[in-house]
């Protein structure tokens, strides 16, 4: 009952100020600002590489993250410093401070514009009158559920692209190695 | 001069990172922790003995503990610069030592 009274609020309140978050998307856009987090939350169900500072590596698919990047893995394949040893697991959590960089599908830079421009427009159908934050995080949680499992299919498709291209860096680092010692 | 990164945003730029790789790529975005966002990255790899080598990474978040410098403009790997390159595989001559680790990072 509480969530059909807000939502037809919502309704009301979105015909009435459509014009301010589509500025933002426009502003976004203009400025090309993608903070590193809201990238990686949009990369939610793509496939994609943490190495830690330990060196090890773990290709998997991003289930979820938080603001300390925070993450957690499904599928996972998870490669020793050397590149030697393999490891498969079913999901890991990976703790945000540990890790030393990402690298996430070229699609992912695609979704964040497209998140954030729904986004902004749920916020805005959603959030007016309840104050800022609150009404945001709302609107949020909600883009994100109802997004993920109709892109379950298309992340599929660009997964194994992307583990291919995952063993090509592998090869690659694995000859400085040599290399180098 | 830049005094704060956004004069680099979508621009190229260079970071060498705590573990002494060398990361170009356009800068897409940041934040107060210099955690980059990097499109179309690449890696340069110096060694003695080989001409650079340049590994496609295309899109890179780096963590912002891990950055050490970041500059503009990429490293281009010029051909010919530092004589006998005979090789095809677009890399210049220069042989350099790989950078090591910057200290007292953790």
């Amino acid at each position: 009952m509480y969530v059909v009274k807000s939502l037809i609020r919502g309704e009301k309140e979105s015909n009435q100020n459509t014009s301010s978050p589509l500025l933002f998307y426009f502003i976004l856009r203009i400025t090309n600002s993608m903070l590193p987090l809201s990238l990686l939350k949009a990369s939610t169900s793509l496939p994609l590489l943490v190495e830690l500072k330990s060196g090890t590596t773990y290709n998997g698919r991003l289930v979820s993250c938080d603001t300390y990047m925070n993450i957690n893995l499904r599928d996972v394949v998870c490669t020793s410093q050397d590149g030697e040893r393999f490891m498969k697991l079913n999901e890991c959590y990976i703790r945000g401070s540990s890790i030393k960089f990402l690298r996430l599908p070229d699609e992912a830079v695609d979704r964040v514009v497209e998140d954030e421009g729904k986004q902004w427009q749920d916020s805005s159908g959603r959030g007016r009158g309840r104050g800022g934050e609150g009404g945001r995080g709302r609107g949020r949680g909600g883009g994100g559920s109802r997004g993920r499992g109709a892109r379950g299919g298309g992340g599929g498709v660009h997964g194994g692209r992307y583990h291919g291209r995952g063993g090509g860096r592998g090869g690659g680092s694995g000859g400085r190695g040599i290399r180098n010692g | 001069m830049a005094s704060t990164l956004s004069e680099w945003k979508s621009k190229s730029v260079t970071v060498l990172t705590c573990d002494g790789r060398l990361i170009s790529g356009t800068l897409r975005g940041y934040d107060q922790l210099q955690n980059l966002v990097l499109q179309k990255s690449h890696e340069v790899v110096y060694s003695v003995d080989s001409p650079p080598e340049r590994i496609e990474l295309g899109l890179f978040v780096v963590r912002g503990d891990n950055v050490a410098v970041i500059s503009d403009g990429e490293i281009g790997i010029a051909k010919g610069v530092g004589g006998d390159d005979d090789d095809d595989d677009g890399g210049g001559g220069i042989r350099a030592e790989p950078i090591g680790e910057i200290a007292g990072n953790r």
